[in-house]
């Protein structure tokens, strides 16, 4: 579960205002809104890369505002992946996975288990936000934060990701919130919506 | 565009080059006339054992004086590209200021600060350090040099690991020190090697704050002062010559650094 209250969060010009929601457990919370609204930093400052200026974050009933990002226990997958440039595949998902086992299924799962042993700097950007979504979810997180996590997927091949990510969500009774701009995939994936504007939830 | 306006454009891009040229035969023709002029007498000057050991003395100095930046500028660098305190571009400014001083002057003060008589000085000396005349002189005088041009050329590398690799390492499980050592670090190596690199070429050929501090024991820069006023040009071009020589190791390991930054490990 995710429940924000009261949030404010400056992050250099922006701020985000008086942010109150809650995501029960298990439920898929689609975040959706114009360029610069605040999405990112709404998942930024729920992840701990930034801290709010005043309000509340908790994660499954606990405080975290003082806990830093390692203690959190969420996944986070950013549009641009963030894959580490110096390892490969396979050490990319299995960074900070549960077990090794368990990232090579995730990998055969999302059908990127062929490109185990190849450098990252060489995988397509699509192939980059699954190989991304792999390590995020290798951790076996409770809460998974999605920032435009398919956004270099071609069509058919988003549908099938988003498919495969639905059972797990569903299987492992993950919370998700995900950003996209896509009201398809809104519709698609989404248990509940939020939409923000101008750095509030409306 | 006009005859006359095609002309003038014509004029200003050949100046350009001209000027261009000029400058680059300017750098180069000195360096290249002391190379032919002295090479032949490089092998035997290799037999020259005032050389020999001028040059391990070179060496060993140049390469403690560079772990000493890297050690300790390190941590400097990475606060100075992704910290946010009070004081840090203060911080950046006096590191830079050593650059700013003649070489000579920035002898002058080092042994002001701890020849005897002075309170670090000595302290130095109870400590049984003597840095005036001592290979300690010659890593003091190399480390002011060098030293900002560590922190400087660190911080840039550090700068290009945009933070949020370090930030995803985090939600991954690693604690701040570890997201360093294991995405940070190796993400900036080839920065931190070109660094250290540059660090030890400058610290290699520095003369004038090594001088005032240490004449003896003779670094190779000062050797070759040392047989030009002593022998005359005859004598100083082999020493001279061998000094461009190893100074080129440093600019090939530059370039093989370089060579492919199009795949440098920053995303």
């Amino acid at each position: 579960m995710i429940q924000c209250h009261g949030l404010n969060v400056r992050a250099g010009s922006f701020q985000l205002h008086d942010v109150s929601f809650t995501v029960p457990e298990g439920a898929y919370a689609v975040l959706t809104g114009p360029s610069a609204s605040g999405k990112t930093t709404l998942l930024e400052a729920i992840a701990g890369a930034v801290e709010p200026s005043s309000g509340t974050i908790h994660l499954n009933g606990r405080d975290v505002r003082r806990l830093p990002p390692e203690q959190r226990r969420l996944g986070v997958v950013h549009q641009h992946g963030y894959l580490f440039p110096h390892l490969t595949v396979r050490e990319n998902v299995e960074y900070g996975a549960f077990d090794s086992a368990g990232a090579r299924e995730l990998m055969q799962r999302f059908s990127v288990y062929h490109l185990a042993d190849r450098g990252v700097v060489a995988l397509s950007g699509g192939e980059r936000q699954i190989v991304a979504l792999c390590r995020a979810l290798a951790t076996r997180p409770r809460i998974l934060l999605l920032d435009e996590p398919f956004s270099a997927l071609d069509r058919p091949r988003r549908e099938e990701v988003r498919a495969r990510a639905a059972e797990l969500h569903h299987d492992w009774q993950l919370t998700t919130m995900h950003v996209t701009h896509d009201e398809g995939e809104a519709l698609a994936v989404a248990t509940m919506r939020l939409h923000m504007h101008d750095g509030m939830l409306s | 565009m006009g005859a006359p306006a095609r002309a003038i454009t014509v004029l200003v891009r050949l100046s350009a080059w001209a000027a261009g040229a000029a400058l680059v035969l300017f750098l180069v023709l000195p360096i290249v006339g002391l190379v032919v002029a002295g090479a032949s007498g490089v092998p035997r000057a290799l037999h020259d054992s005032e050389l020999v050991s001028s040059l391990g003395v070179t060496f060993a100095t140049a390469t403690i004086a560079t772990l000493i930046a890297t050690l300790a500028g390190s941590p400097i660098a990475y606060a100075l590209a992704h910290g946010r305190f009070r004081g840090r571009g203060l911080l950046a400014s006096v590191l830079d200021l050593p650059l700013l001083i003649p070489h000579p002057v920035a002898g002058i003060a080092i042994l002001l600060l701890v020849s005897r008589d002075t309170p670090v000085g000595d302290s130095l000396e109870g400590l049984g350090l003597r840095v005036v005349g001592t290979p300690a002189g010659i890593i003091a005088a190399m480390l002011f040099v060098s030293a900002p041009l560590y922190v400087s050329a660190a911080r840039e590398a550090f700068a290009r690991v945009d933070r949020r690799y370090e930030f995803m390492a985090r939600t991954l499980g690693d604690s701040p020190s570890l997201a360093f050592q294991r995405i940070t670090l190796p993400m900036a190596s080839r920065g931190l090697l070109s660094a250290m690199t540059m660090t030890w070429a400058r610290a290699l050929s520095e003369f004038g704050a090594v001088v005032v501090l240490a004449y003896n024991p003779r670094v190779v820069s000062v050797l070759s002062y040392d047989r030009l006023t002593t022998g005359g040009l005859r004598d100083a071009l082999p020493v001279a010559t061998t000094l461009v020589l190893i100074s080129l190791l440093p600019l090939i390991a530059l370039r093989l650094l370089g060579r492919d930054h199009g795949t440098e490990l920053v995303g």
